[in-house]
């Protein structure tokens, strides 16, 4: 039963709030996945601290280089509506356009989001992929963990009690890169059997691969970067057979589990098929003359 | 810890005292007898508990009722004006939009909350604004029919 309920103005104070209280609190930023959890009884907070007032934990902020600050509590919503966001990470934001639904967007925050590390979330691979660093704040002070060791296992991440998530870092995409999100699931609103992450940058008209990269969510116990499947394309031409050999190296790299929406199986060959497809809008909108991230 | 605090619910200034813990669609139907909103699943997937608050569509199964303070909130009860029907209301009975009925809420408010930040919206983005509320009664043509019939002027 929650005993009280919190709303902190500062990151400080939030840290404060965690540490007077321990293991009995948790932060809520937009609830979406929290108050599910405990409805279910999954976890049981008695202190409830609300991070919906917290100034620094919102905004997104663009440095002269293009390198990207978005705020934790940034909602799935306010990231894909973003100008900046737009101009800058249409790949972060395609994968913030598909979470659950329309209500679940406008409260749901891109930090929750990756905290919570549920398997088919949306967000983590776009960011595995935008090489996005995560910055949190404890009561020894701030550290930045990059993503690709910040999901540790499912619903795990490698953030300490008593820190909270302040912000995501994403450097600037390299000029020219397109990125491609695709979500594999049945209905809206339910997480992904399989997500797909691309960013690639060709040359022209030579269609040779210069960036790559992929994010994979849904297939293993975290969401992972396919980096044998980018080694293999990095410097190729881009053409049916690399892309079909990327795909299948891809499957390798991939642990998933069974469960009712698709078994193992069919969830490695999915990650095949969606990896495919993505490549190929991505090679194509890539390849457009005058064609921008 | 009970708190007392006030909503303000369909421009109204509700005082209600609550816990910590309650959900905005607990507080609204037994608090307050706003019984539009319905839990229709408890896994914040239905949508029979939808309601607009701050002008957003959100499942008042998954707020705070404390983090809905300070905020605009409209429910269903809230829609008509002295006894007259809003738009989406008449259409959805002209349209045949319903069949039990235990969906129409939250699908009115979902198209209200579509209509008021654009009003022209295609038929694509209708249904796409209304991923996440579930009907199992009409098969959402006729939903669907109603909301664009307002969008077009004809309700």
């Amino acid at each position: 039963m929650v005993i009280d309920y919190f709303e902190p103005t500062t990151v400080s104070e939030t840290v404060s709030l965690l540490a007077k209280y321990g293991d009995d609190a948790s932060v809520i930023a937009g609830g979406q996945s929290l108050l599910v959890m405990m409805r279910q009884r999954l976890v049981s907070p008695k202190y409830l601290i609300s991070l919906k007032k917290v100034g620094e934990l919102n905004g997104v902020q663009e440095d002269a280089s293009g390198n990207l600050s978005i705020g934790a509590a940034t909602t799935h919503r306010d990231a894909f509506t973003s100008p900046v966001l737009r101009r800058g990470v249409p790949l972060l934001c395609q994968a913030a356009s598909k979470v659950g639904s329309t209500a679940i967007r406008n409260l749901g925050t891109i930090g929750g989001n990756i905290c919570h590390n549920e398997l088919g979330a949306d967000p983590p691979q776009a960011l595995l992929a935008l090489n996005a660093k995560a910055v949190c704040v404890g009561a020894t002070g701030e550290r930045t963990i990059p993503l690709e060791k910040f999901f540790t296992g499912y619903f795990e991440t490698a953030m300490n009690p008593g820190e909270v998530l302040k912000m995501i870092e994403i450097p600037s995409p390299p000029p020219g890169t397109v990125g491609v999100y695709l979500k594999h699931a049945l209905r809206a609103g339910d997480l992904a059997i399989v997500g797909v992450a691309v960013l690639l940058g060709l040359e022209t008209p030579s269609k040779k691969c210069r960036e790559i990269r992929i994010g994979l969510g849904g297939v293993a116990s975290v969401p992972l970067r396919a980096y044998k499947a980018e080694q293999l394309l990095q410097g190729s031409v881009i053409g049916a057979d690399v892309v079909n050999e990327a795909a299948y190296v891809a499957m390798s790299e991939v642990d998933p589990v069974s469960d009712t929406h698709g078994s193992a199986d069919y969830r490695r060959k999915m990650v095949g098929v969606f990896l495919k497809r993505a490549i190929r809008q991505a090679a194509d909108a890539a390849s457009k003359p005058g064609s921008d991230v | 810890m009970k708190r007392p605090i006030h909503l303000k619910i369909n421009a109204q200034e509700l005082e209600v005292v609550v816990e910590a813990g309650d959900l905005l669609l607990d507080v609204l139907r037994e608090k307050l007898f706003l019984t539009g909103a319905r839990r229709g699943c408890d896994t914040s997937h239905c949508g029979a508990c939808t309601v607009i608050m701050g002008g957003k569509l959100v499942h008042s199964c998954l707020v705070l009722a404390l983090s809905a303070v300070g905020q605009e909130i409209s429910t269903i009860e809230g829609l008509e004006t002295d006894g007259k029907l809003h738009p989406l209301q008449e259409a959805f009975i002209r349209y045949g939009a319903f069949q039990c009925g235990y969906c129409t809420p939250g699908m009115i408010l979902a198209g209200k909350a579509l209509l008021d930040e654009s009003p022209r919206p295609t038929e694509e983005e209708i249904k796409r604004s209304l991923d996440g509320n579930l009907c199992r009664c009409t098969g959402y043509q006729k939903i669907i029919q109603a909301i664009l019939a307002v969008a077009e002027g004809k309700v």
